[in-house]
C-alpha cells in the first residue's frame, strides 16, 4: 500500500484533470492506498468556490470533493496566494481585505506551499493533475 | 523531513503569474531544503529569453527572476538542447546560467528523479 500527495492545478469545467483526480483519488482509496490531504494550485483553487451552480446532470467537481473528503476524512486546501488572486476566500481573508462576501465552500481550508512541500515529503509518491 | 529531489517542468512559454506560480512551487521545496532543478522543454525554453519587455503588452515582468534563482537555493537550470535548436536559439539568448543537455539526459534525470511536477 501506498501514500499517496496529490496536487490539483486543473481549472473546473474546462479542463479534465479535476475529474481524473477524483477518480484517481476514489479508486486509490478503495484499494486501501492513503491518501490525506488534496492540494488545489493555480486554476485548481476555483472548484473551492462554493458559488458554481452547473446545469441540470452535469459533474459538479466541488461537490464531488466535498463528498470525497466527508466519506474518506480528507483535507482540502487552497494555496492562499493562488485562491486571493481568483476570488476565492474564507471568512478571515474576506476580513483581513475588507470584502463584502466569502465563498469557500464547507470542507475546503486555505492554506499555502509549505503544506504542499510537507505533504510531498511525507508521501510515496506525488500525482499531478493540470 | 525526507529529502525528495525534485523536478519542475516548464514546457509553455507562459507569461506573467502562471508563470511565477509555478516557479513558486520550487522557491517553496526549495525553502524547505529540498534540492530543486528547472527543467525547461519545448515552448518553455521562451521563458528564459533575455530582454524580455513583458510590461509593452500589461504582463507583469518575472523573467529577471530566473538569472537570481541561486539566492533562493535553486542552483539548477536545464534546457534541452533540441527545444533550443528548432526554435532557433541559442544559449546566449537566455537570461540566467543554465545547463543544456540532450533530450536523452533530461529522460535520465526524470528516471532518477522521485518528485517530477509538469
Amino acid at each position: 500500500m501506498s501514500t499517496f500527495a496529490v496536487l490539483v492545478t486543473a481549472a473546473p469545467f474546462s479542463a479534465h484533470g479535476q475529474q481524473s483526480a477524483l477518480n484517481f483519488c476514489s479508486a486509490a482509496l478503495a484499494a486501501g492506498h492513503s491518501i490525506e490531504q488534496i492540494f488545489f494550485y493555480q486554476d485548481g483553487v476555483y472548484v473551492g468556490n462554493r458559488l458554481t451552480v452547473p446545469p441540470g446532470r452535469e459533474p459538479d467537481p466541488g461537490a464531488q470533493w466535498q463528498q470525497l473528503a466527508d466519506t474518506h476524512a480528507l483535507e482540502l486546501l487552497v494555496c492562499v496566494a493562488s485562491a486571493l488572486r481568483r476570488g476565492i476566500l474564507d471568512s478571515d481573508e474576506a476580513l483581513r481585505y475588507k470584502l463584502d462576501a466569502d465563498n469557500l465552500r464547507r470542507g475546503f481550508t486555505v492554506s499555502g506551499l509549505g503544506q504542499l512541500t510537507e505533504q510531498i515529503a511525507g508521501a510515496d509518491r506525488l500525482m499531478v493533475f493540470g | 523531513m525526507v529529502s525528495q529531489p525534485l523536478c519542475l517542468v516548464f514546457n509553455k512559454s507562459r507569461t506573467g503569474i502562471a508563470a511565477r506560480e509555478q516557479l513558486d512551487i520550487g522557491l517553496m521545496a526549495a525553502a524547505f531544503g529540498q534540492a530543486v532543478t528547472l527543467v525547461f522543454l519545448g515552448d518553455g525554453v521562451y521563458q528564459l529569453l533575455a530582454d524580455q519587455q513583458p510590461e509593452a503588452i500589461g504582463a507583469w515582468d518575472h523573467s529577471k527572476i530566473y538569472a537570481g534563482l541561486d539566492l533562493y537555493d535553486i542552483k539548477e537550470l536545464v534546457v534541452e538542447a533540441e527545444s533550443l535548436a528548432v526554435r532557433k536559439l541559442a544559449e546566449s539568448d537566455l537570461s540566467a546560467p543554465v545547463l543544456v543537455e540532450p533530450a536523452a539526459s533530461i529522460r535520465e534525470r526524470f528516471k532518477s528523479t522521485q518528485v517530477v511536477i509538469l
